[in-house]
């Protein structure tokens, strides 16, 4: 029984001239057209069965046969690696690759695989290549997306049956990036790290997953048993392949000893210039040897190299990334002595602990994520050191910022565990004369590589657009001064393509709190963009406590979330206002009180062509809508015809739609009870 | 109506589209058809194929020999192809409008495409027109799923792939 249902119309014309009922046959035998009513069923035709079949657990095969063509019955074709290779894939197999979508529908923001953000153009270029060519250096500048590329192409490979196995070799410090990139970028693979002790590793090697990520340090110890399992490779990949530049060092010949059909390796390091460095690289790629005088000709060959200025019209102004690593071993030790002291000291307080306890604590753990106290040894530092030399090599200038500046944590330690890079320091404690030279030096001296800022400091008033890398070596959690640091290098002359590293370290309060603000942010960006997202003032007390898994004492009020904002008398509403003014970046000063009659609060801010812009601000401590008289009130006091000088309306009850239109037209901003607790 | 209700994890209707596809008097007057299934996101489901060796047409009326010869590929296909797909897609410039509705009664929907030239002077593609063979419910399962397609620009480009995969199966009818 055919599972498309048809009927054929025997009475359909034919022609009667003889013979013809033998004139149309098959090859062989088809008959279909013999007679009509003699139809037989056609022999010369086939049918191939390209379901996704759900993997069954079938021992016999190496890997799960997700993507694995099935046979007519339904079930698994098994591929025993230990079988010799078939010379020619079956037509199965070549049929289930040959009619896969093509990639151009694939990789198209409209099309049938969802991407987390739409590619670039020369990232679908880079996609196409490593799809298509078996043996590629991916070489571009950092910041361009080299992981995202691979683990596109990955997952495309996958889909398309190309591939089944993939082992990726990364950095210590990069797998768990890695990891995150796998799940946004190819979320139906199935990845597994390969980390944890060695029979936590043995059950992870033999797990059936799509894709290993393993560190090179661990692929080292690890490759006696990689060789004796016989397990297979359709590729590997290496991150940060400049690591086995040594071709004589232990990993460079563990790596190289993997066999795969697939190799990739990608690098921000350029390579051109060593032939010694090139060529460990190249014998992983290219197995086999390479004359000296070849290798560059071959390197050309295999090299997919954009530099960032190459592709910029192709780049929005600013990419973020946001790099998790883990805590070295002394960092872990160190928190994890502070965190169980710190816990059980405000558990001790009991009603006693207050919002400011939790931030003291808060603030010494993430000074510990910084660095540790006594050792100095920081897994952030080293991250971005193996970074920092990849821009140096390319003449590429940094930014980075830290909320602290102390010899211990801040600044001035990231400025001597830099020196290689010639920084140049900028901090608050500087005078202007020293800020003005520190800017000088950076911008003229080519040998200053990085320029270390107190995020308070370098903040505002600073145009470094010589800069096209910016790192937050700490998070301030406070979007508004972050990019406000960021536009130090793209606002003026640079609009395009700033790359910016924002760094937290895994399982710590870094992370913890970088999740709770993530999922709140989308609810500030949805109507205001630089919203205060202090600690202080975007995190409730529960949720300040909560961070160290305890319960907020009762009574406490010191976050404005937890206060009815109607309920606010008038000098409260006040320093409420000046308060989110402060964090918009405005210096405020108050005026004497005025009953209701002026100017409130008077807040000042210098734009980027060094303008000052003034707020003449009303607060109106009112519960129901303000109306078209306030606004009115407040516009009579603003000088006439200033685009400089501008009104502020604060009523927690909201405005009449009058009001709002009124307002418009005046130069008067109004601010209800959203815009005073967002 | 699934007996366990259930949500994937995307929209995606269920179940494939079958693009039929015939390709006539390739080398040696084979006449060669196939049926490339997919689903929402394009990928193949399910390949059959089949392949006919035509007379001489000296004898026959032009018309008719073409529609026996697709009705019959179409038979052998439908004979052999082991899953129904949910709507059968085929180009309007390839299939006389008969073959379906005097020839093969198919119970499957069926929607004929065509595609309008594009009007001088423009980069884009002219217009795509679908003939459903059996009028559709705007929210039934076969229309969801050419919708979902098109949207995806997959309602052309399955057609090549059907003859990547003939190409495949009978490389020697395609050497030059």
């Amino acid at each position: 029984m055919s599972a498309v249902s048809y009927l054929i119309n025997t009475t359909a014309a034919f022609p009667t001239s003889s013979g013809t009922h033998t004139a149309m046959r098959s090859v062989p035998e088809v008959g279909a057209l013999q007679t009509l009513e003699r139809r037989t069923k056609t022999t010369d035709s086939g049918s191939v069965s390209l379901s996704l079949a759900p993997w069954q657990g079938d021992e016999s095969t190496a890997v799960p046969p997700f993507f694995w063509p099935q046979n007519r019955e339904g079930g698994a074709i098994s591929r025993n690696r230990s079988d010799p290779a078939p010379e020619m894939p079956s037509l199965n197999k070549r049929l289930a690759a040959l009619l896969q979508p093509p990639l151009s529908i694939c990789l198209a923001a409209s099309g049938p695989i969802e991407w987390p953000s739409e590619l670039m153009e020369f990232q679908r270029t880079g996609i196409r290549m490593l799809i298509e060519r078996p043996h590629i250096l991916l070489a571009d500048d950092m910041g361009l997306g080299k992981t995202v590329q691979a683990a596109a192409a990955i997952r495309l490979l996958t889909r398309r049956r190309e591939i089944e196995t993939t082992l990726i070799v990364a950095p210590a410090g990069v797998i768990r990036n890695w990891r995150a990139e796998m799940a946004k970028w190819a979320p139906e693979l199935r990845t597994v790290e390969i980390t944890g002790s060695a029979a936590q590793r043995v059950w992870k090697w033999d797990s059936r997953v799509h894709v290993k990520i393993v560190s090179y340090e661990t692929l080292r110890s690890d490759i006696g048993r990689i060789r004796a399992s016989q397990v297979g490779w359709d590729l590997v990949c290496l991150d940060e392949a400049q690591r086995i530049k040594n071709k004589e060092s232990a990993v460079s010949g563990a790596v190289c000893s993997i066999t795969s059909e697939r190799r990739w390796a990608l690098t921000g390091t350029p390579l051109e210039n060593s032939v010694e460095d090139l060529r460990s690289i190249m014998s992983f790629l290219i197995p086999g040897p390479i004359k000296d005088e070849d290798i560059r000709s071959r390197l050309a060959e295999i090299q997919l190299r954009r530099k960032k200025s190459e592709v910029l019209s192709d780049l929005p102004p600013k990419l973020t990334t946001v790099l998790a690593v883990p805590l070295t071993k002394e960092q872990r030790e160190e928190y994890g002595g502070l965190l169980g002291t710190g816990t059980a000291l405000l558990c001790d307080k009991g009603q006693d602990a207050t919002v400011t306890d939790v931030l003291a604590l808060i603030t010494r753990l993430k000074q510990i994520c910084n660095f540790a106290t006594e050792s100095g040894r920081s897994s952030k530092l080293e991250d971005m050191v193996r970074r920092l030399s990849a821009l140096r090599e390319e003449g590429h200038k940094a930014l980075i910022f830290s909320q602290f500046t102390s010899e211990t944590y801040g600044v001035y330690r990231l400025g001597r565990a830099l020196a290689r890079f010639g920084p140049v320091l900028y901090t608050g404690d500087m005078s202007i004369g020293q800020r003005e030279e520190a800017t000088r030096a950076f911008r003229d001296n080519p040998e200053a590589g990085v320029m270390i800022l107190s995020l308070r400091a370098g903040g505002v008033g600073l145009n470094l657009q010589s800069a096209s890398y910016v790192f937050h070596f700490d998070r301030w959690w406070n979007p508004a001064s972050e990019s406000q640091a960021e536009d130090r290098s793209h606002r003026i002359g640079q609009t395009r393509g700033v790359s910016v590293y924002k760094y937290i370290c895994e399982d710590t309060i870094e992370e913890r709190i970088h999740q709770i603000l993530r999922s709140k942010k989308s609810l500030f960006t949805e109507y205001v963009d630089d919203v205060c997202m202090d600690l202080g003032g975007s995190l409730t007390e529960k949720e300040l406590f909560g961070i160290f898994n305890l319960e907020p004492p009762r009574r406490q009020r010191t976050s404005a979330r937890d206060v009815s904002i109607s309920e606010l008398s008038g000098p409260e509403l006040d320093m409420l206002a000046k308060y989110r003014l402060e964090r918009l970046g405005y210096e405020v000063e108050m005026s004497p009180p005025s009953h209701g009659g002026g100017v409130d609060l008077i807040a000042r801010m210098r734009d980027e062509l060094g303008s000052e812009i003034t707020l003449f601000v009303q607060c109106r401590n009112w519960s129901s809508p303000a109306d078209v008289r306030a606004v009115r009130e407040l516009s009579d006091v603003l000088p006439r015809g200033s685009r400089i000088v501008q009104g502020l309306l604060v009523c927690p009850g909201g405005f009449t739609a009058d009001a709002a239109h009124f307002a418009k037209d005046r130069h008067v901003l109004l601010w209800g009870a959203a815009e005073l607790v967002s | 109506m699934s007996p366990i209700p259930f949500h994937g994890i995307t929209d995606d209707p269920p179940g494939a589209a079958g693009f039929l596809r015939f390709l006539p008097h390739v080398a040696d007057d084979f006449w060669l058809g196939a049926m490339l299934m997919i689903d929402a996101a394009g990928e193949p489901v399910e390949f059959t194929y089949a392949r006919v060796q035509a007379p001489s047409p000296t004898l026959w009326r032009p018309e008719d020999f073409f529609l026996t010869c697709v009705r019959s590929l179409a038979a052998a296909i439908f004979d052999a192809c082991p899953v129904a797909p949910l709507v059968i897609v085929c180009r309007a410039d390839e299939v006389d409008s008969r073959l379906f509705s005097e020839q093969i009664q198919v119970e499957t929907p069926i929607v004929l495409i065509s595609q309008e030239p594009p009007p001088e002077d423009s980069e884009l593609d002219g217009d795509i027109l679908l003939q459903w063979t059996i009028e559709q419910d705007e929210n039934s399962p076969a229309r969801r799923l050419i919708n979902i397609i098109a949207v995806r620009g997959l309602l052309l480009e399955p057609f090549e792939r059907a003859e990547i995969g003939l190409r495949e199966v009978y490389p020697d009818l395609f050497e030059p």
